[in-house]
């Protein structure tokens, strides 16, 4: 089987295809601290893409909450059962990947969810991590602790957008035995041929994040296609457009030795490496990064993350000091446009942005909200002002 | 390459002794009707002789199947002045018929060379420059047509949805025009998503793992029904068709032919098979 190199597991690994990247890759990033699972992306997505007929079910875009919820069920827990407990030394991957863990039957590592699996997209929903042990609290598990919630610090919970990765070395392409899935050498936007596609779910079975999803009535299998008619025309798609909380931000990233420090993308994955991709320990070469959320404790966030979570929340934690950083975070969700540079405007106080297609500055954003203090009368109206609660 | 894996599979398939030996299927003519004929439990069909087909479990491509369900296939075959006709008959106590839920359907298909012979077309798929043509029913499409197309309500009688975006209705044939926009596959003409299938069966072009592609125009015909535990399907096919991509076939000749089974209840699908070697159909009539 051929090798490709995975710099996200920081070696080279297998893969039943000659390594091609592609020529761009389109790419996301998440702030899970700003996620509040208001769903938005969720419809936006559905009301574009998959509200005909066999799509009921479908959620090319959802948004789960995590330790307790999943959608399909169980997707993460699955997957890690099946693959087992592996290891890194330190950024490099020492475990399998789910191509090199297959059974001899088998192309990748994978399992084929239950219909039922999809019926409850909200389990887990705002379900915290440590509110309901009775005695397992301030370290006394004896049980005299009570079933009571104790110190905030103990639970957590957080939101978990979750779309198409767009893989670089994606799971689904390579289980296709009709070639039917192709990832674009233009953007790497990776596509089901609506044409060629006969249902086989072999692209269900094989991916390990659950995102294409069979088509009742046109029995066909069907997955997020990264907006690509937006993406195409220089427009970041529905989910991060419409994003209220401005948590997500979409655009071309470079591989690590090409990066281009003044690219939002290449910034903030490979500068600051303040986000980081979802299972990397898959092998997949996933191309959705995730800002960690700060307030989960760091062995959760390794298992998802990867080793580099406690650097990703220091950085993110020491953010406002370091203007630039500050700057290519607040233009996420500023512009509907994709941006292919970015700059801290140092005496405006502004994160500039520069469209892709047309290299014009196509937004500023000051980094401090501009505060006007008002009189409690205003002379001119002659009337006072009150805070209206 | 296609070569090299079809000689090296001949010779790993040698090892499992006569299971996979080449049996040769007599094709009688009849002068019953070929609507008469299409009905598999029809009188004149004992009076076919019957082979019995060896079929293994797909073990040369990934994905593959280690242990399959069907060990027999048993093939009549009969032939009138123009259609040549093949009975399949094997043992599935389940008869799998269902897509809205996440199942696969039961399936056969039969395979024949469009171009080359047994000795340069490779029985599984057929390779680069060896085309071969498959005939393949799916229980599905025999259900579609019995009963209606099963789309998401057969599966789940108690769904509730407000309405589809640009459609005239919720049910299949509303969903037309600009509705389709929801639904590529069907606007596109994918053969898995006709709706209003006349044969349970398509035709196939194939020329290796992962090739098949279904033909645009169908000449031939199918039959299945299940029962007393058993799958019985048969297909008719014009000897002669004015389609060059099928294969052609003559009255008093002998052609290779071969068999494929899935089983929907362990989740056969593509692949995930059971299939033989190149049989001989030694085909009755007048030349």
């Amino acid at each position: 089987m051929p090798k490709v190199f995975n710099w996200q597991i920081g070696r080279e690994m297998e893969f039943p295809y000659e390594g091609a990247r592609p020529d761009n890759q389109f790419a996301y990033i998440f702030d899970l601290n700003k996620c509040i699972a208001c769903q938005t992306c969720t419809i936006a997505c559905k009301t574009t893409w998959t509200a005909g007929k066999g799509q009921e079910t479908m959620l090319w875009n959802n948004v789960e909450t995590k330790p307790y919820g999943y959608f399909p069920l169980g997707w993460d827990l699955k997957i890690l059962d099946l693959l087992g407990a592996q290891s890194w030394d330190g950024d490099v991957y020492t475990g399998k990947t789910l191509f090199e863990a297959a059974e001899s039957d088998e192309i990748v590592l994978g399992y084929l969810p239950d219909d039922m699996d999809y019926a409850n997209p909200n389990i887990g929903e705002d379900d915290c991590y440590g509110t309901t042990f009775k005695g397992a609290v301030n370290g006394r598990s004896d049980g005299s602790g009570g079933a009571y919630f104790d110190a905030v610090h103990h639970s957590w919970m957080f939101y978990l957008p979750r779309i198409c990765n767009h893989c670089t070395y994606p799971a689904c392409l390579s289980s296709c035995t009709r070639k039917s899935i192709y990832k674009r050498k233009m953007d790497g936007i990776v596509l089901i041929d609506q044409t060629r596609c006969r249902g086989y779910r072999e692209c269900i079975k094989g991916c390990p994040y659950k995102r294409p999803f069979y088509n009742p009535h046109t029995r066909t299998s069907e997955k997020c296609i990264a907006c690509y008619p937006f993406v195409e025309q220089g427009q970041q798609p529905q989910c991060v457009v419409t994003c209220i909380g401005k948590i997500r931000l979409s655009g071309y990233l470079s591989t690590p030795e090409k990066s281009i420090k003044n690219h939002p993308m290449d910034y903030l994955i490979h500068e600051k490496r303040i986000a980081l991709p979802l299972y990397p320990q898959f092998g997949l070469e996933p191309n959705v990064y995730y800002i960690p959320p700060v307030h989960v404790p760091p062995q959760f966030l390794t298992q998802m993350f990867g080793p580099r979570v406690r650097h990703a929340i220091e950085t993110y934690r020491s953010a406002h000091k370091d203007p630039e950083l500050l700057s290519a975070l607040t233009l996420f969700g500023c512009t509907e446009r994709i941006l292919k540079a970015f700059k801290y405007d140092k005496s405006a106080n502004e994160a500039v942005g520069i469209d892709m297609m047309n290299g014009t500055e196509v937004v500023c954003v000051p980094l401090t909200e501009p505060v006007i203090v008002r009189p409690l009368h205003d002379q001119k109206l002659g009337a006072y002002r009150h805070n209206i609660t | 390459m296609k070569n090299t894996l079809f000689l090296s599979a001949l010779a790993l398939l040698g090892l499992t002794g006569p299971a996979l030996a080449q049996t040769t299927i007599e094709s009688k003519p009849t002068r019953t009707s070929l609507d008469e004929m299409l009905k598999p439990g029809h009188q004149e069909w004992q009076s076919m002789p019957e082979s019995t087909i060896k079929m293994a479990p797909q073990n040369i491509a990934k994905p593959m199947l280690s242990k399959g369900t069907f060990q027999e296939l048993k093939v009549r075959s009969s032939v009138t002045k123009n259609w040549l006709l093949i009975r399949m008959e094997w043992e599935d106590p389940n008869a799998d018929a269902e897509l809205t839920r996440g199942e696969f359907s039961d399936a056969c298909a039969v395979q024949f060379c469009a171009k080359g012979d047994a000795k340069d077309t490779s029985p599984f798929m057929g390779n680069p420059g060896k085309p071969v043509h498959i005939l393949h029913w799916k229980a599905i499409w025999q259900a579609d047509i019995e009963l209606g197309y099963r789309d998401v309500e057969h599966g789940y009688p108690n769904m509730y949805v407000d309405y589809y975006p640009l459609a005239e209705g919720k049910k299949t044939e509303d969903i037309k025009g600009p509705a389709l926009q929801y639904n590529p596959a069907r606007s596109l003409n994918n053969p898995m998503s006709l709706t209003q299938r006349k044969q349970p069966m398509e035709e196939l072009v194939a020329v290796g793992f992962g090739s098949a592609t279904s033909q645009a125009h169908l000449d031939a015909k199918a039959n299945g029904q299940h029962s007393n535990k058993k799958w019985s399907v048969v297909f008719a096919r014009p000897l002669e068709t004015p389609d060059p991509s099928d294969s052609q076939l003559k009255a008093g000749s002998s052609v290779p032919i071969a068999f494929a089974l899935w089983d929907g209840a362990t989740r056969n699908r593509g692949g995930r098979k059971h299939y033989c070697m190149w049989q001989t159909l030694k085909i009755g009539g007048t030349p």
